[in-house]
């Protein structure tokens, strides 16, 4: 190894970004590895060609893409590139778009893999028409796309009003809007002027609905998709307060396509393949990464930082790179700048706004288990697997109490997508037949690779 | 299958590039991730799922959860989320099926 300390960061979103930008302005280089084409993560991101959309770019990650750009001389954006494996040992295993993967070892190593949503299955769930309500904004954000039909969107928190904002502003059909929460409550919208900002957008976004006659159903979910070889409608059940269905759906609503979203929750997937030690904090999104002060997890030398390790949002994100820039320096031994010094600190200071903001976020619109009830017994929770509510619940019944197990015996999670989708779901629906907290299930795992590589570009002959 | 739309373009400059899909050639608009340019195409559904009835098609568009996949240039198990569109790109659409 050269006498260089080499940092690797993985995720070019808001807190990879701007922590290799402090590193840089430090005199450290980094490499950044990112599995999409280009950086800003999901808040950001764009499509091959900015002007291609109705969206115009958030300017914030325009200008992340422009300085990550002015610093190519110390930072090394290897976009595209997939982390398939990591020890505790801070040796990674990359995959490149094409072409056989990599191993690259770190002195540090800062994860900030940022956030996933959270999907809840109901009756219908599989059929087309449906999307992740970051999916449909994606759809318009990267690639113009409009819905053509008319579109019900469902689930809670921020993201639903500002995808629905957007649909409007784009002139989609937008039939309803169905909020598993109840208004904000005067306490939460205290905690919400925390960030004025943010708020005013909020009631930007509502003020829109209004204007455009959007029906906003609250404390309501939608609890069944109906249609024979896609979308045709809607069923809408009025919510207890645990969110479980207070009765049958009472309300039909026609449409086309369906965007459902219940918040998002850190992606741990590398932090428990490497074996961080995590924690249940569901005000904060459920499994998040153990932390000190420094934003070192329990493995000496590797950090994680933004909605990856707790979720926090985008300014969280944007000052948890400042701060991890200043405990690598530290680590590293080298000397601070001044200016990260006092950033950092701002950042920390800023900290309290932001976490009574997260807090107020939480309180009106956190996911609450019952909601996870919605499922019928034949309903597809695993979508690559094919696994059924019923058989989850088999295993668990079978004395598989804990995820892992009832995950082995009943196939759900073991698909491509590892249970990223279905783990939210699989790990409440086994916790809830084997009369055990979601908590003593334990945290749902992926396993090496965590995507799935060409055999030939693993078993590569050495050249 | 393939019927009316479900998304329309509101791409204010585009360009375009032929792919083929299954066999068949397809317009599509450049600068577009395929698993957009299919829906815009009217392919809403990508293949079979491995429960009985289900069908696979995107759901994430973000590369979480893989039931967007196809076989681009002979390559299995491609999310079509990440992929953007490349003239004479060769499209296979198999779902959980071996691609």
């Amino acid at each position: 190894m050269s006498a260089e300390p080499r940092v690797v960061i993985v995720g070019a979103g808001p807190a990879g970004a701007n922590a290799a930008l402090a590193l840089a302005a430090a005199g450290v280089r980094s490499i950044v590895i990112d599995d999409n084409p280009r950086a800003g993560g999901q808040i950001f991101r764009v499509g091959p060609n900015d002007a291609i959309g109705p969206v115009k770019p958030d300017p914030r990650g325009v200008r992340l893409r422009a300085r990550l750009a002015e610093r190519a001389d110390m930072i090394e954006h290897r976009a595209g590139h997939e982390v398939i494996g990591a020890t505790p040992e801070r040796r990674l295993t990359v995959a490149p778009p094409d072409g056989p993967v990599v191993s690259l070892d770190a002195d540090a190593l800062v994860i900030a893999t940022g956030a996933v949503e959270v999907s809840v299955p109901v009756p219908g769930w599989t059929l087309p028409g449906v999307f992740g309500l970051g999916g449909l904004q994606i759809l318009l954000k990267q690639s113009a796309l409009v819905p053509d039909r008319p579109v019900v969107l469902g689930g809670t928190g921020p993201l639903l009003y500002l995808v629905a904002a957007q649909m409007v502003k784009t002139g989609a059909r937008l039939a309803a809007v169905v909020d598993a929460a109840d208004w904000p409550s005067p306490r939460h919208l205290l905690g919400l002027a925390a960030m004025p900002k943010l708020l005013r957008q909020g009631i930007g976004h509502l003020l829109a609905l209004k204007r455009a006659g959007v029906p906003i159903h609250r404390r309501a979910a939608i609890a069944a998709i109906d249609g024979a070889d896609g979308v045709a409608a809607v069923r809408i059940a009025r919510l207890r307060p645990d969110w479980s269905a207070e009765s049958a759906p009472d309300a039909t609503i026609a449409c086309g396509i369906v965007g459902v979203g219940f918040g998002v929750r850190p992606n741990v997937e590398l932090t428990g393949l490497i074996g961080c030690a995590h924690l249940y904090d569901p005000a904060t999104g459920g499994w998040v990464v153990r932390r000190d002060e420094d934003l070192a997890t329990s493995i000496p030398g590797v950090y994680a930082i933004g909605d990856g390790a707790a979720i926090g949002g985008v300014e969280n994100a944007l000052a948890e790179g400042t701060i991890v820039a200043a405990s690598i320096l530290r680590r590293l031994g080298r000397p601070t700048p001044a200016g990260l010094v006092d950033r950092a600190t701002g950042a920390r200071r800023r900290k309290t706004r932001r976490t009574r903001f997260r807090a107020a976020i939480n309180g009106w619109s956190g996911l609450r288990d019952g909601i996870f009830t919605l499922a019928a017994f034949d309903t597809i929770v695993c979508r690559c697997e094919g696994v059924t509510r019923a058989a989850i619940e088999s295993a668990a019944a079978s004395g598989f109490d804990e995820l892992r197990a009832a995950k082995l015996h009943s196939r759900a999670g073991m698909g491509l997508c590892q249970g990223r989708v279905c783990g939210d779901a699989a790990a409440r629906i086994v916790a809830h037949a084997a009369g055990v907290a979601v908590e003593a299930a334990g945290m749902p795992r992926a396993r090496l690779p965590l995507r799935p590589v060409a055999f030939s570009n693993v078993a590569a002959p050495k050249s | 299958m393939s019927i009316a739309p479900a998304f329309r373009t509101a791409a204010t400059q585009a360009t375009f590039v032929d792919i083929t899909v299954d066999g068949r050639s397809l317009r599509v608009v450049a600068d577009s991730t395929l698993a957009a340019a299919l829906l815009a195409a009217g392919i809403d559904r990508f293949g079979p799922g491995l429960a009985p009835g289900q069908t696979m098609q995107p759901f994430c568009l973000m590369g979480t959860c893989f039931q967007c996949i196809a076989t681009i240039d002979g390559i299995a198990h491609q999310r079509t989320c990440r992929v953007v569109v490349r003239a004479g790109m060769d499209v296979r659409l198999a779902g959980a099926l071996p691609g």
